[in-house]
């Protein structure tokens, strides 16, 4: 294939060695490199939080101490949470990702406040610094839910522990009216809402969340601040205030929250499973809507946190029926997306293949969750491990494998160099391994009655703490492998050429990658997005 | 604040960095209308416990002070919605006197904030000393001091927000759209003082 940009754009370079000096990466405002710098600081607190979460499992192989204290153990759950959720799994896909993806896919320069997405980058930076620099104070052993009372009282590092997180929200909120307004308003003529690719879809749907929702964990998490440091008691009992406001207030927020998380990983799911079944989706409207559905029932389910906080019978049975409602357009987008294969022409390739674990993570943690969303089952799974696979299953390896189909799919985007599949596909195998080892222990664990974010456990839950503890060595070998890959991909892989994967997703009408602007000319909406049905003209 | 702004292939015509200039800031007065949403909700939850102790807490607020600080956001409100009005019919001189009647009563808002804060303080009841109230007393007085005070600081950035539009206006920077923008942020500071106006200082146990 000949890319027909490349004579075009002669003189332009691609953004990567347009300018190579430290300062026009770091004061950039191409979406491409500030994409880039989430992706990498994201990674690296992905790297820290996987770090802890091994030291964590390691504790568990004995019933009692094994490596460290108590205390520390308390301590380093609350790291795991507080990293993974805050500092890598709400801004990986959507502002990592996204922010490379999204103007692309529009067709535009830029996105609509591209200094404004620099300065995002930089706040989430300061509060990753705040949150981690906390840490090396000690730390705070209130769990990443920071539930009050509790974490109005506890003697460890509360305040600046929450003020990183408050600041972090502050640039998801940027990242998230920067997302809403470049939708909006910078599609290219001609483009209408449906003919958008459906990864935008998710990053929109995402985007509402975050603006709408995220004001108010800012609320809740400076409340309990001020309950901390001043004794304020607005969530204390003993001072006229109420804890469960407190669980209100964070699941109105933290419940949304996983749908940041998931829904770019299933907008990186529609991409990948249009591309490699050379088809349209089975329904378009079906997945766009299905988004949007999630993320506005998403904003109604919050009370299904506190089934057994006081809340009344009735509350609890309305807050169940609305989650369940989840599950229905989660299986709309996996029935439309097994339809989109249904008598395509499948590629194999590892992107495909985390589609597939994403699948299985997906239907199977899932399910777990319709379980969960009944108010008789849940009193029963409550604070256990079951509770901590079933979030694990579908949000941790939803997420995450959506993000890494994303980096295999979209690496000869972001560096024009070709992913090795073998490594990929054996990564994928490992990580997939990995889950079902680490996590179905955990399910049978909590079921059996085996509380979360203790430190000792009964003997008689030893064997399978110990099988998750290797199944958790397992997944972390499959994650380093797949990133290790990437990354060696990133600077030594075969050249790509403009679209490898024969896509006719508009991201790829330019070259890979792309130049500095973008596109050398407008970008060209014929034919649409999923239309498999002509050849392409530019391929 | 251009510069904060994309251009496209052929360059962003005026009119679309207004549009999106318009849209941001629709999009950022939700997330902020959501913030002050949670707190009102807060207030709910804690006036529904505490009848008899918010009741109390609002009479022994200072009355007069919010009510005249109603009248001044209202005003202001005014005075910046004519600005706009002006300005786009090309007036860019009485425009900007509006703007800055606009920021002298932003001021004065803040003056009597700062002298109604005075009062509580002057009384031991400062933001350090909630804890020493009876239960519903300190919750009403923390959420005083919450609301009153997120609300302040935007009071505050929204005159730097003015002050910076005003100050490109008058150097033929800025048209009329981005005093919209600006005016819109000052009207919503301006509804969200219309309701924490009866909750702090109107809606006592019996009318005095
Ligand atoms: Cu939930």
């Amino acid at each position: 294939m000949t890319p027909p940009a490349q004579d075009s754009t002669a003189g332009a370079k691609s953004y990567l060695v347009a300018e190579t000096t430290w300062s026009s990466w770091l004061m950039t405002s191409d979406h491409k490199r500030i994409g880039i710098m989430f992706l990498a600081a994201t990674f690296l607190a992905m790297l820290l939080g996987g770090v802890v979460a091994l030291i964590l499992r390691i504790e568990h192989l004995t019933p009692h101490h094994t490596v460290v204290d108590a205390m520390t153990y308390n301590r380093l759950f609350t790291l795991h949470g507080v990293i993974m959720v805050w500092l890598f799994m709400i801004p990986a896909i959507p502002a990592g990702l996204g922010n490379f993806l999204l103007p692309l896919m529009l067709g535009a320069r830029d996105v609509a406040f591209p200094r404004l997405n620099l300065l995002s980058f930089y706040v989430y930076l300061l509060g990753a610094g705040i949150t981690l620099s906390a840490m090396l104070m000690g730390g705070t052993d209130t769990g990443w839910t920071f539930y009050t009372p509790y974490s109005a009282t506890s003697p460890t590092a509360v305040a600046p522990v929450v003020a990183g997180v408050f600041v972090l929200g502050i640039s998801s909120i940027m990242s998230g009216i920067n997302f809403i307004v470049t939708t909006h308003a910078l599609r290219p003529r001609g483009m209408g809402w449906f003919d958008m690719p459906l990864f935008v879809w998710g990053i929109y749907a995402t985007s509402i969340i975050q603006v709408v929702a995220t004001p108010v964990l800012g609320l809740s998490l400076a409340l309990v601040v001020l309950d901390h440091s001043f004794s304020w008691g607005i969530f204390d009992p003993a001072r006229g205030g109420d804890p469960v406001l407190f669980e209100h207030l964070f699941w109105f927020y933290s419940h949304p929250a996983v749908y940041i998380m998931i829904l770019p990983a299933m907008g990186v799911i529609s991409e990948v499973v249009c591309t490699f079944s050379r088809k349209n989706p089975l329904s378009y409207k079906a997945i766009a809507y299905s988004s949007l559905g999630i993320a506005l029932v998403g904003f109604l389910t919050w009370g299904h946190h506190l089934f057994v906080a006081g809340q009344s019978a009735y509350a609890s049975g309305a807050f169940g029926i609305i989650s369940e409602l989840v599950a229905v357009f989660s299986a709309i987008k996996v029935v439309t997306w097994l339809g989109t294969m249904y008598r395509g022409s499948i590629a194999f390739t590892t992107p495909m293949a985390y589609v597939f674990i994403f699948l299985f993570l997906f239907v199977f943690g899932g399910m777990t969750g319709v379980a969960q969303a009944a108010m008789s089952l849940d009193v029963h799974w409550h604070d256990t491990y079951f509770i901590v696979a079933h979030f694990h299953f579908i949000m941790v390896g939803g997420t995450l494998t959506g993000l890494i189909a994303g980096l295999h799919y979209w690496l000869p985007k972001i560096t024009g160099r070709l992913p090795n599949e073998r490594v990929g596909l054996i990564a994928a195998a490992l990580v997939l391994m990995g889950f079902v080892i680490t996590f179905v222990p955990q399910f049978l664990l909590g079921n059996a009655g085996m509380p979360r974010r203790y430190y000792d456990y009964p003997v008689r839950f030893q064997a399978l703490n110990v099988i998750s503890t290797v199944g958790s060595w397992l997944l972390s070998s499959g994650i380093l492998l797949a990133f290790g890959s990437l990354l060696h991909a990133a600077f030594r892989g075969p050249r790509a050429g403009s679209n490898p994967w024969g896509s006719r997703s508009f991201e790829w009408r330019t070259a890979s990658p792309p130049i500095t602007a973008n596109f050398e000319r407008p970008l060209d909406l014929v034919p649409g997005a999923y239309d498999y049905s002509v050849v392409n003209p530019h391929d | 604040m251009t510069e904060l702004f994309a251009e496209t292939q052929d360059g962003v015509a005026l009119a679309e960095r207004d549009s999106l200039r318009r849209l941001g800031m629709m999009v950022f007065l939700a997330s902020e209308a959501m913030l002050f949403a949670g707190m009102f909700t807060l207030y709910a939850a804690g006036r529904i416990r505490h009848p008899q102790a918010f009741a109390d807490g609002v009479d022994h607020n200072l009355r007069w002070v919010g009510t005249a600080n109603t009248y001044v956001l209202l005003t202001s409100s005014w005075c910046i919605a004519m600005a706009v009005v002006r300005l786009r019919s090309g007036s860019r001189r009485s425009a900007l006197l509006l703007v800055s009647a606009t920021m002298l009563l932003g001021l004065l808002f803040l003056g009597l904030k700062g002298y109604e804060y005075q009062w509580h303080l002057a009384e031991g009841d400062g933001p350090m000393a909630v804890a020493r109230h009876d239960p519903g007393i300190a919750l009403f007085m923390g959420l005083y001091w919450l609301m009153t005070g997120t609300h302040a600081l935007h009071v505050i950035a929204g005159l730097i927000f003015l002050g910076y539009v005003a100050w490109r206006v008058a150097y033929r920077q800025a048209n009329d759209r981005l005093l919209e923008v600006a005016a819109w942020y000052w009207h919503l500071v301006d509804l969200i003082w219309v309701f924490i106006w009866p909750l702090f200082y109107l809606l006592g146990r019996v009318s005095r």
